[in-house]
């Protein structure tokens, strides 16, 4: 467990900065994906297939003019997307992409994962506020109280996981899963887990915080240029660890047939990630009532029940 | 290492939020103050736990955490209804107990 | 050490603008930074799982708490309602009063303020210390726990 320090280093970077490609070529995969199921191309003029629109997206909007305006409070509103960026990235730490690939293997990871999870709670809210605008206001306070109630369906199905797996570490949690993935015996806590994930990564069917059609873009409505990179590149870099973590706690993680390794992790977090893109562009928004209905009388219920059985088939 | 920078962390913290309890006008902010002078309770806690190497001041910690999110919970219910009965969530306005 | 400083400033810091600040909404914010760095403090007295517990319940209680300061304070958009303080003057002496006496009684104490280990497994112990020896405690809480639910719910029905 114990690396020396530059270990830990040089790992730190390439993971942050696989990370961020990673982000990147998300936005890219959803465009591409969205353009095939509207029967479209999708970005295709720079490079080969588009493969190059990542960097001139980021080109485009570091050279954007960044706009602060006088009724914003200045200190918040610059707060807020370095709130996001850094929640973003803190999950990473404990994110296990093989074996002996992690920065840290702490012992109580999934308690860790939960807490820098809900810190990006503060970004969305301190942005919606100190943007002075009602649009921004209105996504951060349906964004709060949507990422309050789902984290708890959230917690409640990692529970039964870290039941199973008899440990709160990462790496513990796929070990065990070698012979079999929590998958099968886990299935109510899986399902719960993907529908409050696509809650907080704030996605469609539940984008409320971001809805277009109502808010303009919710409480990033404000912001411009390299702020407004911040909060993009954190909802990619966020999708992406929802991936890497429904591969770690019930698809087992860098083992599969043949040969355990990372080319395993990598290919099922893509099929994750491929399924919400899917949903996305397949389903239309609820309303908040139905949302906020959703999470309390179904998702905790059903979470409960399942953390219920878990105990009991630990129990026997 | 000693655990008294701690400590005194905890009491500086302590007397701060008893400085907010006595002159804020607004509940909320009441609530608030209240929050920091529990958590300075608690940080002083984990410290002498640390101190004795025995594991009971983490726990009474924790329990405090528990507690303190409850009162979080009715305080603000009792808030919501003040402010529709007087349409007003400053304490020294809420006199409805004078008759 | 230096770590220990480099969290306390800031955190004594944002606690006095918790108490001082003249907006509702900021001093919130400055409570909930104020919470994140007392869970840093834990971390450094070894109390990882205290600390990850103390981010996770607080972050969703000062979320809601935000909520309120917006919902009491603003008209949506628009100038914010200012919240007064009184009695400043006999407040700092009061408060600096409590602070110099807790200061006496630290520093005349005989105590040794000196660090003892802890257990081997820490997250093994802090369980079995959970569940076996407090556990009556634990299920009191449960209780109030739910007492409140219900209390708050009852409390802020609009009708009845």
């Amino acid at each position: 467990m114990a690396q020396p320090i530059f270990q830990t280093l040089w790992k730190t970077g390439v993971v942050f900065l696989g990370a961020l490609t990673a982000a990147a070529y998300l936005v890219l995969a959803e465009r591409k994906f969205a353009g095939y199921f509207q029967e479209r191309y999708g970005p295709n003029r720079v490079g080969p297939f588009g493969l190059l629109q990542p960097l001139a997206d980021a080109v485009k909007l570091l050279l954007k003019e960044e706009v602060i305006f006088p009724q914003a409070s200045r200190g918040l509103y610059l707060a807020a997307p370095v709130i996001i960026g850094v929640a973003a990235l803190l999950p990473l730490a404990v994110i296990p992409f093989s074996e002996h690939f992690y920065i840290a293997d702490l012992p109580v990871a999934v308690l860790y994962l939960l807490a820098v999870g809900s810190l990006s709670t503060y970004g969305v809210l301190l942005g919606g506020w100190s943007s002075n605008s009602k649009y921004a206001l209105l996504g951060g306070l349906r964004s709060a109280a949507q990422m309050v109630s789902y984290e708890i369906a959230m917690a409640l199905a990692l529970v039964g996981v870290a039941l199973m797996a008899q440990s709160l570490s990462l790496v513990k949690i796929v070990q065990a899963q070698q012979s079999l993935w929590f998958l099968i015996p886990q299935i109510l806590g899986f399902v719960v887990f993907l529908i409050a994930a696509f809650a907080e990564t704030n996605r469609l069917p539940f984008d409320l915080p971001e809805a277009e059609s109502e808010l303009v873009a919710g409480y990033h409505t404000e912001y411009s240029a390299f702020k407004f990179a911040m909060f993009f590149v954190g909802e990619y870099i966020h999708l992406f660890i929802v991936g890497c973590l429904v591969t770690v706690l019930y698809l087992g993680g860098w083992y599969g047939p043949w040969k355990p390794g990372p080319h395993w992790f990598f290919l099922k977090t893509f099929l994750v990630l491929f399924f919400m893109i899917w949903v996305r562009w397949t389903y239309p928004r609820f309303r908040f009532d139905q949302l906020m209905r959703f999470s309390w009388k179904v998702l905790i219920p059903v979470a409960l029940l399942n953390l219920l059985l878990t105990s009991l088939w630990m129990a026997l | 290492m000693t655990v008294t920078p701690y400590i005194g962390l905890g009491f500086v913290l302590f007397s701060i939020g008893l400085f907010g309890v006595l002159t804020r006008r607004n509940t909320v902010g009441i609530l608030m103050a209240i929050e920091l002078m529990l958590n300075a309770s608690n940080i002083v806690l984990v410290a002498f736990s640390r101190m004795h190497g025995n594991l009971g001041g983490q726990l009474f910690a924790f329990f405090t955490i528990t507690v303190t999110v409850a009162e979080v919970a009715v305080g603000l219910a009792i808030v919501i209804q003040v402010f529709r009965l007087k349409k007003t969530i400053h304490a020294d306005e809420i006199t409805l107990l004078k008759g | 050490m230096w770590i220990f400083w480099l969290i306390a400033i800031p955190l004594v810091l944002f606690a006095l603008g918790v108490v001082l600040s003249k907006n509702l909404f900021r001093s919130t914010i400055y409570l909930g930074a104020t919470l994140v760095l007392t869970a840093l403090i834990y971390l450094l007295l070894h109390a990882e799982l205290l600390g990850f517990i103390q981010i996770l319940l607080y972050t969703g209680g000062v979320a809601t708490l935000l909520v309120f300061a917006i919902m009491l304070t603003q008209r949506i958009v628009g100038e914010d309602i200012t919240q007064q303080s009184r009695g400043l003057v006999g407040g700092a002496i009061a408060s600096l009063a409590v602070l110099l006496i807790l200061f006496f009684f630290l520093g005349s104490s005989q105590l040794d303020f000196s660090v003892r280990p802890y257990p081997e497994n820490l997250n093994l112990a802090l369980g079995k210390n959970l569940f076996v020896t407090y556990v009556l405690p634990f299920e009191v809480l449960s209780v109030l726990l739910l007492a409140a639910i219900i209390g708050a719910i009852v409390m802020a029905r609009r009708d009845r």
